[in-house]
């Protein structure tokens, strides 16, 4: 039997976190939508997704004002995590939860894979 | 006509009632899509309100399902204890199993023995109207092949003799056309359960598709749920914007309406997103507070997408917070959308009136336009959202449902 999207979204969320140092992760719309999640439990999936979407938006309209052309990531460091958001087509964004000491070459060029399937599979 | 509630928001309703007796109830769900927390939810609603239960199981063993009732929140075990609740196993027998159920059947794939057992239950004791879940259909016609679905006429003579009331879960796998034309008929009613891809969320509905009898129902109408754990069947609607002007008292509203609800804010005014969720009247709801200044408009824009309802804050004693408000409306892209209008701070001097406020927004007749005060003046802080009064809150959620919905 063909998997729904919806499983297919969660197969690659899974495939992210079998790469290491990334905790979890979410696509969400443009406009704030959870589309699909693998978080930490006490996480509340919902709120996490509204407010990448803000960060990454706002991003992009801090960037534009300027006229440098287009977002490719936004990346916030805490002090326990890192959080990347990167583009994953027109309408959503992919949200990754990687750990602090984390090769982030690695680990970005494994996110933007999963990106860019997140973005075939959603056209 | 006497009905018996599901206690599935929307639901009842749409039946006129909930579930009758001597009629059978299907819940049809599509592949990928859960159909056995609704029976979880009825036959706890029929439970306690003091009918009794009998649960055949047919995919899986009857104790996953008391897990699973007990996943969402709540508890066969007293009912069970009393007698209220039992199961009457047709898996074991599938699985070579002995099976400690008080009936139970040897040959799960002879549909008849199914037929026998359910007699033999319904004439047991057992207090009140008399709910059957049968979990599953498809395992039926996986197990005693498509020829047992005529063997349904026989159950449903059953019921009538006893009043009882069948709900039973289905599956469309991909059967033959004539299976489920079978299974359309053998039904008084028909729910179901479908996943809807709305641009690129999947969102799932409950539409009733058949129903039988006469009264107030109402076909074809989808309701949006989404399944809570815990807390069961929940109506659904993942975005409603909550927008107005700078300082007319957005957050205060989504702080106010939320069970839980967080606020990028600085200063008291809101920079980029509130964000609140309500579990309210069996509505599941997530709430999108925008910034109200004028600078932060691109956010406006970009959080606009894709909400079901828009829920306008305005200060009534701000004439000004009124031609914002209807900008804001166009800017996030909400016309067209179910709105309503909030009007703040209603009790303060020289506050306008709804009329008045009708008029300046030159908004039509339909949309409501529903007073707010905060719940003590005296505790309303500067840079704090203020807390409204919840009966004042709960009306402008049921006139925005209710317009959704």
């Amino acid at each position: 039997m063909p998997k729904s999207k919806k499983e297919e979204l969660a197969d690659l969320l899974k495939e992210l976190e079998n790469v290491g140092d990334i905790d979890g992760a979410a696509i969400t719309t443009r406009d704030g939508l959870l589309v699909a999640s693998r978080l930490p439990r006490d996480v509340n999936a919902e709120t996490f997704a509204a407010m990448s979407a803000t960060m990454y938006g706002a991003a992009e309209t801090a960037v534009s004002e300027l006229r440098k052309g287009a977002v490719k990531r936004v990346i916030s460091e805490a002090e326990d995590c890192k959080l990347v958001a990167v583009d994953a087509g027109p309408t959503a964004a992919l949200v990754a939860l990687v750990r602090p000491e984390a090769n982030l070459g690695l680990v970005l060029m494994e996110i933007i894979k999963v990106a860019n399937s997140t973005k075939e599979l959603m056209r | 006509m006497e009905a018996y509630a599901t206690s599935i928001p929307r639901l009842d309703e749409l039946l006129d009632g909930g579930l009758k007796p001597s009629t059978l109830t299907v819940l049809w769900a599509y592949p990928g899509i859960e159909s056995a927390p609704f029976a979880y939810q009825a036959l706890m609603e029929r439970l306690e309100s003091g009918d009794s239960v009998i649960y055949i199981n047919q995919s899986k063993m009857g104790k996953t399902v008391e897990d699973e009732i007990e996943h969402y929140g709540w508890s066969v075990e007293k009912y069970k204890a009393g007698g209220e609740f039992f199961f009457l196993d047709a898996y074991s027998g599938l699985i070579n199993a002995e099976s400690d159920e008080r009936f139970s059947v040897k040959n799960s794939r002879d549909v008849t023995e199914i037929t026998k057992a359910l007699k033999e239950a319904l004439n047991s004791n057992g207090s009140g109207h008399k709910l059957v879940v049968f979990d599953s259909l498809s395992t039926m016609i996986d197990h005693c092949g498509e020829s047992s679905l005529d063997e349904l006429i026989e159950w449903k003579k059953i019921f009538q003799e006893k009043k009882a009331t069948g709900l039973f879960l289905f599956t469309e796998w991909p059967y033959e056309e004539k299976v489920l034309n079978k299974v359309k008929l053998v039904s008084d009613a028909v729910v179901q359960l479908k996943a809807i891809e709305e641009k690129v969320i999947l969102r799932e509905f409950f539409i009733v598709s058949k129903v039988s009898w006469d009264g107030k129902t109402k076909k074809g109408i989808s309701v949006p749920f989404k399944i809570a754990v815990p807390g069961g069947v929940k109506v659904y609607i993942p975005k409603i914007l909550v927008t107005g002007a700078y300082n007319a008292g957005k957050s205060s509203f989504v702080h106010s309406a939320s069970t839980r609800a967080v606020s990028v804010d600085r200063v008291g005014t809101t920079v980029a997103l509130d964000h609140g969720h309500v579990d309210y009247a069996g509505f599941s709801v997530d709430l999108f507070g925008t910034p109200g200044q004028e600078r932060f408009d691109p956010i406006l824009e970009l959080l606009g997408g894709e909400s079901l309802g828009v829920i306008a804050v305005v200060d009534s004693t701000n004439v000004q917070s009124l031609y914002r408000a209807k900008d804001m409306l166009q800017k996030s892209k909400s016309i067209g959308l179910p709105v309503v209008v909030v009007a703040n701070k209603s009790n303060l001097e020289g506050a306008l009136k709804p009329d008045e406020i009708r008029q300046k927004m030159s908004l039509p007749a339909d949309i409501p336009i529903i007073k707010v005060t905060a719940e003590d003046l005296s505790k309303v802080q500067v840079n704090e959202p203020a807390k409204l009064r919840e009966g004042e809150v709960h009306a402008v959620l049921d006139a925005l449902f209710n317009r959704i919905v």
